[in-house]
């Protein structure tokens, strides 16, 4: 009898030194410890809001970098996102109509159509199930991405959810801050006396460009329909079903527009002339929901004189960021 | 071994009780909390409400309909309504006695985007008779810089930098239709080359505050836009609203009576 009281008693004592005082341990891996990291972007910028769940890392962003670049990303391994977003094209490719992966950790919806919306996670989850379909089994079969995940997110197990987060991370980074247009807001440098005209073009009723590409971002974060066609395609209609939405698109931003032809969500103008041509005396004042920021449409447009269609695009070249496009920090890892 | 069954209860209870004691022990004992933080703040909490400032926008009295072109304004043009997006600020309360109450400083409204058209506000006011509301419609120039609103939807209100520089106080846009055509007006108020073109708006009230907490609700009429002292034809009147300052005097002259409170 007695030795069944130590043995209950010994239980019961060592369930509560157990099970007491134990720490709110995250994880269980030993080697699960990312470094923090701090996004760094101008104070004029808008605030980047990032999930709790997927806070920056040093090693999330390493990751979703290694995969931006790497083809085990797709089904058959034979694209990665750089096949159709090279650095130095601002993030596309003149093959594809795809936006420019820039500056999007601050959109609030994405792809032309704002299929997605909410943060970079979602659309990202898209791209690795829909997209690209990822055979996720390869990605775990691959040894130094199991590692390189347990370091970024302490699993063992890699699942599409992990993917979509460390590209998200990695998006994060994709920001141009850094263009002469910058510098000139900063004092740094001067704009010449064409970029000058083209900035009041730009910002004024001259050009009405401000009114959907305005903010630090050059875009409005919403959608409209700038009048391409009599019948255009459905743009967001095809996520609302709403009517009134038909034949509008995302507004893109214009920041690298001098590297991101070709130009519309169909890719149909390939140079800036053939862009700004259009918005001078080719905008359809038929089409329907066309946007009342469309000014002068019943004339085709802003009808600028060619002089300042050269003055307005000098101004769009000071929005290239180099800095941007060769930052090693964004490039090929693998 | 054998044991009666008295011997067992006897066990039995006593494991019960001993178990009994452990646990307590252990509840009492273990899982401290690393922070056990006295109330670093004596006074009581601050009790927050609920109260409500709501956004109506209407034509002719009724709720706007939009897109579609079915109002007739008091030059005779019909127009529909695609987007209302303003700011107001300075919001105040008046009581009976004279008291003024601060509600808000800056509002942002977007009719059309969902939570953009009510305001929630958790700070108790003072209970009482309210029979005056005071607003700015726009931003005022100490609040109008740019860089105070870098966030969106608000940052797209943008005004840009060579006409002033700030924020549109407003964004009232439609299409009107004209003899089998149409065009759009863009009514674009802010403040161009630093223009006060913000104005005061007082409004009589009636508001018995018992609980700290309200809910008013403020209505446009869009159609007093339009007239009253000015009554403008759509087919000019928003052609270059943005740099022109005479329009921008003849809209903010319109907007004393564009509001109510309901």
């Amino acid at each position: 009898m007695n030795n069944l009281y130590k043995i209950v008693f010994i239980g019961l004592l060592g369930m509560i030194l157990f099970n007491s005082c134990k720490k709110d341990k995250v994880s269980t891996y030993e080697d699960y410890q990312p470094t923090s990291v701090t996004i760094n972007y101008p104070s004029n910028f808008p605030d980047m809001v990032i999930p709790d769940d997927n806070q920056p890392t040093k090693e999330g962003i390493a990751l979703g970098r290694a995969l931006y670049y790497d083809k085990i990303l797709s089904k058959n391994q034979n694209k990665s996102c750089s096949s159709c977003h090279d650095q130095t094209k601002g993030f596309t490719t003149f093959q594809s109509n795809s936006l420019a992966h820039i500056n999007l950790a601050w959109n609030d919806y994405y792809l032309w159509n704002g299929r997605f919306e909410g943060p970079l996670e979602n659309v990202m989850m898209f791209e690795v199930n829909d997209f690209f379909e990822t055979n996720i089994q390869v990605v775990n079969n691959n040894s130094n991405y199991r590692e390189l995940f347990k370091k970024a997110y302490g699993v063992d197990e890699i699942t599409a959810k992990d993917i979509a987060y460390a590209l998200a991370q990695f998006f994060r980074t994709l920001n141009s801050t850094d263009s002469k247009f910058d510098r000139f807001m900063k004092g740094e440098v001067n704009l010449t006396p064409e970029e000058w005209d083209g900035y009041d073009i730009f910002y004024t009723e001259r050009g009405d460009c401000f009114h959907c590409h305005g903010t630090v971002l050059f875009h409005d974060n919403i959608f409209g329909n700038n009048g391409l066609d009599l019948d255009p395609d459905a743009g967001l209609y095809a996520i609302t079903g709403n009517m009134n939405d038909y034949g509008k698109f995302k507004t893109p931003t214009l920041r690298n527009i001098e590297l991101t032809a070709p130009y519309m969500h169909d890719g149909r103008f390939e140079t800036l002339e053939e862009v700004i041509q259009f918005y001078s005396i080719g905008v359809v004042h038929d089409s329907p929901n066309l946007s009342p920021l469309m000014k002068y449409s019943a004339n085709g447009g802003v009808q600028l004189s060619m002089e300042e269609t050269q003055n307005l695009i000098a101004f769009l070249k000071t929005l290239t960021d180099n800095t941007f496009t060769s930052n090693p920090a964004l490039s090929n890892p693998n | 071994m054998k044991t009666t069954p008295s011997t067992n209860l006897k066990t039995n209870c006593a494991l019960l009780i001993m178990s009994g004691l452990l646990m307590a022990s252990g509840l009492l004992f273990s899982c401290k909390k690393d922070n056990p933080a006295p109330n670093p703040n004596p006074n009581p909490p601050t009790t927050t409400v609920d109260s409500y400032l709501r956004f109506k926008h209407k034509v002719d009295n009724q709720a706007v309909e939009y897109d579609t072109v079915k109002y007739v304004n008091a030059f005779g043009n019909d127009f529909s309504i695609e987007t209302i997006r303003y700011f107001v600020s300075n919001i105040a309360f008046v009581k009976s006695n004279g008291e003024v109450v601060n509600i808000s400083d800056a509002i942002y409204i977007d009719a059309r985007l969902d939570g953009y058209d009510q305001k929630n506000l958790t700070t108790p006011i003072p209970n009482g008779d309210y029979t005056e509301m005071r607003f700015t419609f726009g931003l005022d120039s100490v609040m109008n810089q740019t860089g105070a609103f870098n966030n969106f939807p608000e940052a797209a209100m943008e005004w840009p930098m060579m006409m002033g520089g700030g924020y549109h106080y407003m964004k009232l846009e439609g299409r009107y239709e004209d003899q089998n055509t149409y065009n759009h007006f863009n009514f674009h108020t802010g403040p161009l080359n630093n223009n006060k073109n913000y104005f005061h708006v007082t409004l009589p009230m009636t508001l018995n505050v018992s609980n700290g907490a309200f809910d008013v609700s403020l209505a446009m009429e869009i159609q007093n836009w339009f007239k009253n002292p000015n009554t403008f034809d759509l087919t000019t009147i928003s052609q270059g609203m943005m740099g022109s300052q005479v329009k921008q005097e003849l809209v903010k002259n319109n907007g004393i009576d564009v509001f109510s409170v309901e």
